[in-house]
């Protein structure tokens, strides 16, 4: 629906441009970037009509908090953060693009360049104390010591980024260490 | 290089060898005694094998396949097939000789193909242990297995790389764990085997080196894991009435249920009352479920006291089957880890009116006597050499559908016998020669091993032309039967167990495949 939208908005603007009508044909083109921020053609075409796209996008508001957070390794929570907001804006899409691939990286670092074996540190009684979800305290039950983090992503048959955010909370928790 | 004895089971395989004159059991690397008999691909396409593939079941439940033991040599058509077919989740499928096979995704495996699977993960055990290859395995199947099964399970060894030394039956392989080779004269042996998703009952003559099984019989469908299912079931009653939270709706959260429900039943063999701990087991919009269950031994007995009754009628009718009376047998011998529940200890004791022998960890014998058969063929030591006998009756079918015995069930191998039979219609030409394997007067309700036609046989009457059949087995058990027109001298012959295996393409595929598999598994661990 969205895409069919977004194809009409755009080609509307091209005649809109072909009839020398570049102001009404900018506008759809906005349009287009309000509904898919980061659309390519959308950009280039108001380029060509002479808008400067990047301070389109100024008036959005900084997220320091966030960056901060990245500055000071605080990956998790950074994306804890960005990862509850709407993308709207070709900003919040970059900001969460970026805290998503510095989370990557690390998870890449830490569990899965070597072999690495987490182990648990709490009973399932102690569990009681802490704040899980039910996926969390699954991939936790099933930390014995012996599995890998290759192995837990075989058998939870989730995803490598999925099963390291998991590993990473229960690590905060203080309920496993790697 | 040493040598090893491998208990095939249908739920869990063990491997053990003979070192420094004891045998003992191996232990994996990451210190399990027992090695699932699962095998699973991935839906990133990762093969596993063993705890791995265990561990992922219910979460991968069309890919994993269980049980696969059940299948081993059966037709497609077969009425056990047909009742797999309801009960496992994954697909089973004919190949295209008309026997079962599993597909996961487009590929089909044969049973034995995703054996030696299994196979490969248990050497790979081994291997770890002895810091070198592993070759010469001596591998057990139930006393009831027929040649076809016995066939496959022949390929899936070969196929895993191993050389086998042997196939031996696993109430053979419990007597000589619990050491019944040294008596003296002949004795009469109980078998109670409750495995983890099977029940055997063999009754035994030992002598002379010779294990005859008198009778045999069990449930292919009752074992541990119907006394975990019943755990599960009183856990995700309790959950449902006290929270209204439905696990078997939820993969994840019955995967832990599981687990606890096993973990409780071996805790119930020693202790009196154990708790399931299971927080965060679910939840209910923001609020946590946590599942916390006191489960008494006594609770446990109530709810699985059908169960073990269902196998003393069993062995009941069993011993009626072999000709003897109770007090006949001398030793009763407890076989798989179900065996440790107190009740199933106090079930048999009662029926059998003796104590069971102690001595063996029950799931461990029947590797452990196969590894001691292994190291005695090793050595050539005559002393615990067992004396082979064809487990089953092999005959061919005559007139009216009835199956004619030519080789009797117990008759030491190898055996080579002859008989004479003639044609049944005025000028008939050529005779069907179909070989049966079983115990029932009726052919039809017997395996059906292989047949071939014998044609050119000269017109006569009916009744006069001589065909001799003969039926020959090989110290190896394989069965070779010829038919000989005696009038021309022509003669047609089959070895059976052709028919079962797997042609030259495929067994080179898997072959292969096997090989990138064992890889893969070095380089896992």
């Amino acid at each position: 629906m969205v895409t069919e939208k977004i194809k009409s908005l755009l080609q509307e603007g091209l005649d809109l441009y072909g009839y020398g009508k570049i102001k009404e044909a900018v506008e759809k083109w906005k349009e287009v970037l309000e509904l898919d921020p980061g659309n390519l053609l959308a950009m280039d075409y108001l380029h060509s009509a002479g808008v400067d796209v990047d301070k389109l996008f100024e008036k959005e508001e900084k997220r320091e908090d966030v960056e901060d957070l990245l500055k000071n390794g605080k990956t998790l929570e950074a994306y804890e953060r960005v990862i509850r907001e709407e993308r709207n804006s070709l900003y919040k899409i970059c900001l969460f693009e970026l805290v998503r691939y510095c989370l990557d990286r690390e998870f890449r670092e830490k569990y899965l360049k070597r072999k690495v074996v987490p182990q648990k540190l709490v009973s399932e009684r102690e569990l009681l104390r802490k704040t899980l979800t039910p996926a969390d305290a699954f991939i936790a039950s099933q930390i014995d010591g012996k599995l890998t983090v290759e192995d837990l992503i075989d058998i939870t048959d989730m995803n490598e980024f999925e099963l390291c955010m998991s590993l990473s909370r229960l690590e905060r928790e203080g309920i496993i260490k790697v | 290089m040493a040598t090893i004895g491998i208990d095939l089971g249908t739920t869990n395989s063990v491997v053990a060898s003979v070192i420094g004159g004891t045998p003992v059991v191996i232990k994996s690397k990451e210190g399990y005694n027992l090695t699932p008999s699962v095998f699973a691909v991935t839906s990133k396409g990762r093969k596993l094998a063993g705890h791995l593939a265990k561990r992922q079941a219910i979460l991968n439940p069309e890919r994993t396949i269980w049980g696969i033991k059940r299948l081993m040599g059966k037709r497609f058509d077969s009425p056990e097939c047909k009742l797999l077919r309801e009960k496992y989740p994954y697909k089973i499928v004919p190949d295209e000789r008309g026997f079962a096979a599993v597909q996961i995704g487009d590929r089909i495996y044969s049973p034995q193909e995703i054996s030696a699977f299994i196979l490969v993960e248990l050497k790979r055990v081994a291997e770890e242990y002895f810091g070198e290859e592993v070759k010469k395995a001596i591998v057990t199947v139930p006393a009831h297995f027929n040649d076809n099964q016995r066939q496959a399970t022949k390929e899936a060894a070969q196929l895993a790389g191993l050389q086998l030394l042997k196939i031996i039956n696993e109430p053979t392989a419990s007597a000589l764990a619990y050491g019944l080779r040294w008596a003296k004269g002949k004795k009469i042996v109980a078998v109670y085997d409750l495995g983890g998703g099977t029940f055997d009952i063999s009754i035994l003559q030992i002598g002379d080196g010779i294990y005859e099984v008198l009778a045999t019989s069990g449930d292919t469908f009752l074992g541990g894991d119907d006394f975990d299912a019943r755990i599960v079931d009183l856990l995700a009653e309790h959950l449902r009435k006290e929270r209204g939270v439905d696990i078997y709706g939820d993969p994840m959260a019955l995967q832990r249920v599981k687990d606890a429900a096993e973990k409780a039943k071996i805790e119930l063999s020693t202790r009196e009352e154990t708790v399931v701990n299971l927080p965060f087991i679910s939840s209910l919009g923001k609020e946590p479920v946590h599942l916390i269950r006191p489960v008494k031994r006594a609770e446990l007995e109530a709810i699985t006291y059908d169960l073990v009754e269902k196998t003393i009628g069993i062995c009941y009718k069993t011993i009626q089957d072999a000709g003897i009376k109770i007090d006949d047998i001398s030793d009763v011998l407890l076989v798989g880890g179900m065996t440790r529940m107190p009740l199933v200890r106090r079930k048999v004791e009662q029926f059998f009116g003796k104590p069971p022998v102690r001595g063996v960890h029950p799931d461990e014998a029947v590797a452990i006597g196969a590894a001691i058969e292994a190291d005695a063929l090793e050595k050539r030591s005559a002393e615990v050499l067992l004396i082979d006998v064809t487990p089953i009756s092999l005959g061919i079918a005559v007139k009216g559908g009835v199956f004619h015995k030519i080789i009797e069930r117990n008759t030491k191998i190898p055996v080579k016998k002859v008989e004479k039979f003639t044609t049944s219609k005025d000028n008939q030409d050529k005779v069907i020669i179909m070989v049966f394997q079983g115990e029932s007067s009726k052919a039809e309700q017997n395996e059906l091993l292989g047949e071939f036609v014998l044609s050119g046989i000269r017109p006569a009457p009916a009744g006069v032309p001589e065909i001799e059949v003969e039926f020959e087995v090989d110290h190896n058990g394989v069965v070779n039967v010829s038919a000989r027109d005696v009038a021309t001298g022509v003669a047609q012959s089959i070895s059976v167990h052709q028919h079962v295996t797997l042609d030259e393409k495929r067994r080179k595929f898997a072959e292969e495949e096997l090989k990138e598999f064992e890889i893969s598994l070095k380089e896992r661990w």
